[in-house]
């Protein structure tokens, strides 16, 4: 993750319409914004769907964000927003997330990436909201508990718990046990 | 053990390097258009919304300024109106034993057909 001035920086440089800004920033976050998705809709192709539409309203409404170096949580939250508005039409179409015809991995995947990313779907599928976007952003994006606090709106202590909580969950899940941790939403 | 990173590179969207590269581009130059596109719509309405403001804020002025220095004033209006009126002024005659003379009649009688 940038740091917070270097954020600012960058979105200073967008909003002023400089392409290499706009390019930095989505290099950054998108991932980010993929994980956050995917920890919603549990659809890879489903999820990028959701961050792609999601980071784009975002640039383009970059001038409603009133803090630059907290970009990621303005933009995170857009993201979530946009997942809830993608799971109520996915609940009136009611198609299963399961049934997802493209979910095959991408060409640089391993193998056996398929079944190992529908157990982990599955686990996360467990857990509540919170804990899920903490062990998604620590574990897979990297982010130390300082960032994802300061993203969330929580404290490192608590980011800590969730990650544990979490980790937990997914282990026993993944291991064949019912999860544990989808209650703290 | 759950202080353990666990392995979610499975789920990595990364992983297809090349794609991710294109979906990044992709991204920003769509958020970078829808951008310019916002930015133009509402520079175009502040342009035309700008004169069409002042015109009308001109027109309002101005049409305030006709009106306060056409109008008489409420005491000339009651003024005129009372100094014009056949009835009022034949009874102002009567009351203070004036005599006016035919033309004057004539003109108080005309001014009152002419305004009526």
């Amino acid at each position: 993750m940038l740091g917070t001035d270097a954020t600012a920086t960058l979105v200073a440089r967008a909003q002023r319409g400089e392409a290499a800004a706009f390019e930095a920033l989505a290099r950054a976050y998108l991932r980010a914004a993929y994980s956050v998705a995917l920890g919603f809709v549990g659809r890879p192709a489903d999820a990028e769907d959701v961050a792609q539409d999601a980071f784009v309203q975002a640039l383009e409404h970059l001038d409603s964000c009133r803090e630059p170096a907290r970009f990621a949580a303005w933009l995170l939250q857009i993201v979530r927003n946009r997942a809830r508005n993608w799971l109520a039409s996915r609940k009136l179409r009611d198609v299963p997330a399961a049934d997802a015809p493209n979910d095959a991995p991408g060409d640089g995947a391993p193998p056996d990436a398929g079944a190992l990313r529908g157990e982990l779907l599955a686990a996360l599928g467990g857990l509540g909201a919170v804990p899920r976007e903490v062990v998604l952003l620590h574990d897979l994006e990297g982010w130390t508990h300082a960032e994802i606090a300061a993203v969330l709106g929580i404290s490192e202590v608590m980011s800590r718990q969730h990650l544990f909580v979490a980790r937990r969950a997914l282990r026993r899940a993944i291991d064949g046990q019912s999860p544990s941790g989808g209650d703290d939403e | 053990m759950s202080d353990e990173k666990i392995d979610l590179s499975a789920l990595d969207p990364t992983h297809d390097g090349p794609r991710w590269e294109r979906l990044v581009q992709a991204v920003a130059a769509r958020g970078r258009a829808a951008r310019r596109r916002r930015l133009t719509v509402s520079f175009q309405l502040v342009v035309w919304l700008r004169p069409a403001l002042a015109a009308a804020a001109c027109l309002g002025l101005l049409g305030g300024v006709a009106i306060a220095t056409s109008a008489p004033s409420g005491a000339e209006r009651a003024t005129a109106t009372a100094g014009e009126d056949p009835a009022f002024v034949l009874a102002a005659w009567a009351a203070t034993g004036e005599r006016p003379d035919t033309a004057e009649i004539l003109r108080i009688l005309g001014a009152s057909h002419g305004t009526d």
